[in-house]
């Protein structure tokens, strides 16, 4: 386990205590979330309908200062918000960028999140990022490297992270895990929370061929402190079907279904409909977003039902 | 059993190939289960999500350049550049640093000389958008000096100061492609070069084409030159320099942040004579 170094955390999906003048800094197991555009941020704060906080991605909020930085900064006053990274590298074999690790603080410590996440994934080596969540083969090498990765970052945030599930294309011949294995033992060694990409576990079931509710009943479900929900694009490749995470529409009835039977297995968590590309206007994604939440609300009001009952 | 290679190979052997020939793989070796396909097919799925979202990251950066030249263009030149030239840092907002240079010796871009200061100008833009704030000078703020301290006052640079040097109209390039742009106007690349300078005072990015000697003059202050020191190196820098227009330039852009004038007046000092 990991010793933090700071404020004491009661479960990984505790938030540090917020001072200032910002929003309120932690997120109801039903808060309903979305990825922020800059093209949406006015209509965020006139029309938020169900959406109650926003996920930033890290590496999209380090300015210095300026425009881009102050609007943030305003969303952030407004709402809870959830510092994703992309580029941090978890599973990097050269080790950790200080220097990256140091700006990601910056950005924590700045805007005070309620969530922060990474990837179980690798972006780049050798001067080159990629920009790209490219694939662990899930050995005891991998969890070792990655184990220690996630330890010097709680370290250097002083508080725990959710590590993703990514979306996967390929598979290793050789493997001494499989992946909710090798989530399941990482959350073990670091303490780490899992954010759990629902969008993604379809998308890996197909493109790998597995069993995505054999893969769910395999994870520490109590450890997920978020959920994404995302749509992909379908693909032939040779005449065989392949699902690219493009997160380009919205979120498929298989998405929605895996979504419903997460949420009923592990109870309700707050959720973020992810969009990056083929952006659609404001009021298209809070219907979406309404669509989620409305699941997200249903799973609640049966679990208390449920707990009515005994 | 085979022993699989180690991560940092086997990553550094996916890393060659996202960044290779579209038919080279080492996939065999890093022992990739084909699943109905190739383990080259796999790859080259990440292969092209490393090429498609690279190449709109550089064109987001360089809007002007990518409309200049097309977007078919765009994209073979951006692909080459990626391969060459991979970014470096996960921040994906200033990718593109190296790619003015990277074009000067592009042979398809030969026909566009000009198009290596538009990137340089798109760039710096980019950069002034995210320095850190400052609060400018008011335009008033040196007049207001007694004439006998002006001389010693030190000047703060505006953390957003950018600036292009080139041979070409390139500002008028860039605005050639803004909204505001007239229908009938017009930009000739004989109209001659532009040294251009950039600051972002408040949220927007500003542009002003000055003369060598203003910007020798900001290079002396950013140093901690006194201005009377930094008036002499714009001077050396160019004959005609007007010290009063150029100070007025300057602060319209908002480039000056703080004056302090230090409490005795001492001898100037000599090492600041020659500011390199």
């Amino acid at each position: 386990m990991t010793h933090l170094s700071g404020p004491p955390q009661a479960t990984p999906r505790g938030a540090v205590p917020l001072c200032g003048q910002s929003g309120p800094d932690t997120l109801a197991d039903t808060a309903m979330g979305v990825g922020l555009k800059s093209a949406h941020i006015v209509e965020l704060r006139t029309h938020p309908g169900p959406v109650s906080w926003v996920e930033v991605h890290a590496e999209n909020a380090m300015q210095a200062g300026g425009p881009r930085r102050h609007a943030l900064e305003a969303v952030r006053r407004d709402h809870p918000m959830s510092v994703h990274g992309v580029g941090l590298s978890l599973g990097g074999a050269e080790g950790l960028d200080r220097s990256h690790l140091a700006r990601l603080r910056r950005v924590v410590d700045r805007y005070q999140p309620a969530l922060v996440s990474e990837h179980l994934a690798w972006c780049g080596t050798r001067g080159a990022y990629l920009n790209d969540l490219l694939p662990l083969p899930y050995t005891d090498e991998a969890l070792d490297l990655v184990s220690r990765h996630v330890d010097q970052t709680q370290e250097a945030l002083g508080r725990p992270i959710l590590v993703e599930n990514p979306s996967r294309y390929l598979a290793f011949v050789e493997a001494d895990y499989d992946e909710p294995a090798f989530l399941s033992a990482l959350v073990r060694r670091t303490g780490c929370g899992l954010l759990l990409d629902v969008n993604n576990i379809v998308v890996s079931a197909h493109n790998l061929s597995f069993d995505p509710l054999a893969y769910l009943d395999a994870l520490p479900l109590a450890t997920v402190g978020e959920i994404h929900v995302a749509g992909h694009a379908v693909r032939a490749v040779d005449g065989v079907e392949i699902r690219i995470d493009d997160h380009g529409s919205p979120a498929p009835d298989e998405v929605l279904a895996l979504y419903t039977e997460t949420l009923r297995r592990a109870g309700p968590r707050p959720t973020l409909l992810e969009r990056d590309t083929n952006i659609p206007p404001w009021a298209e994604l809070v219907a979406e977003a309404g669509r989620v939440s409305a699941l997200l609300t249903a799973a609640a009001t049966d679990r208390a039902a449920g707990i009515a009952e005994d | 059993m085979t022993h699989a290679p180690s991560l940092a190979a086997l990553q550094a052997a996916i890393r060659d190939t996202v960044l290779g020939a579209d038919d080279h793989g080492p996939a065999a070796e890093v022992g990739i289960a084909g699943l109905g396909l190739t383990p080259a097919q796999r790859l080259a799925i990440h292969r092209n999500t490393t090429h498609i979202t690279l190449i709109e990251a550089l064109g987001d950066n360089l809007p002007v350049v990518k409309a200049l030249v097309g977007e078919a263009f765009f994209a073979q030149a951006a692909r080459a550049f990626l391969r060459a030239h991979p970014p470096t840092s996960p921040i994906l907002a200033y990718w593109g640093e190296g790619f003015a240079d990277f074009l000067t010796s592009y042979a398809p871009a030969a026909d566009h000389p000009y198009l290596p200061d538009v990137a340089r100008l798109e760039m710096a833009r980019l950069s002034a958008l995210d320095a850190a704030d400052a609060t400018s000078l008011a335009p008033d703020a040196l007049a207001r000096l007694p004439a006998d301290q002006l001389p010693r006052a030190r000047c703060a640079v505006h953390p957003s100061f950018r600036f292009v040097v080139s041979a070409w109209p390139v500002d008028r390039i860039w605005a050639m492609h803004q909204p505001d742009w007239p229908s009938n106007g017009t930009v000739s690349l004989a109209e001659g070069g532009a040294t251009v300078l950039i600051g972002r005072p408040d949220e927007t990015v500003l542009m002003r084409r000055a003369d060598q000697g203003t910007l020798s003059l900001l290079f002396a202050l950013s140093m901690g030159h006194p201005l009377k020191t930094a008036a002499h190196a714009a001077a050396r820098t160019d004959p005609a320099f007007d010290m009063a227009w150029a100070l007025t330039r300057i602060l319209s852009l908002g480039l000056l942040t703080e004056v302090t004038v230090p409490s005795a007046a001492p001898h100037d000092n000599p090492s600041e004579e020659h500011p390199t």
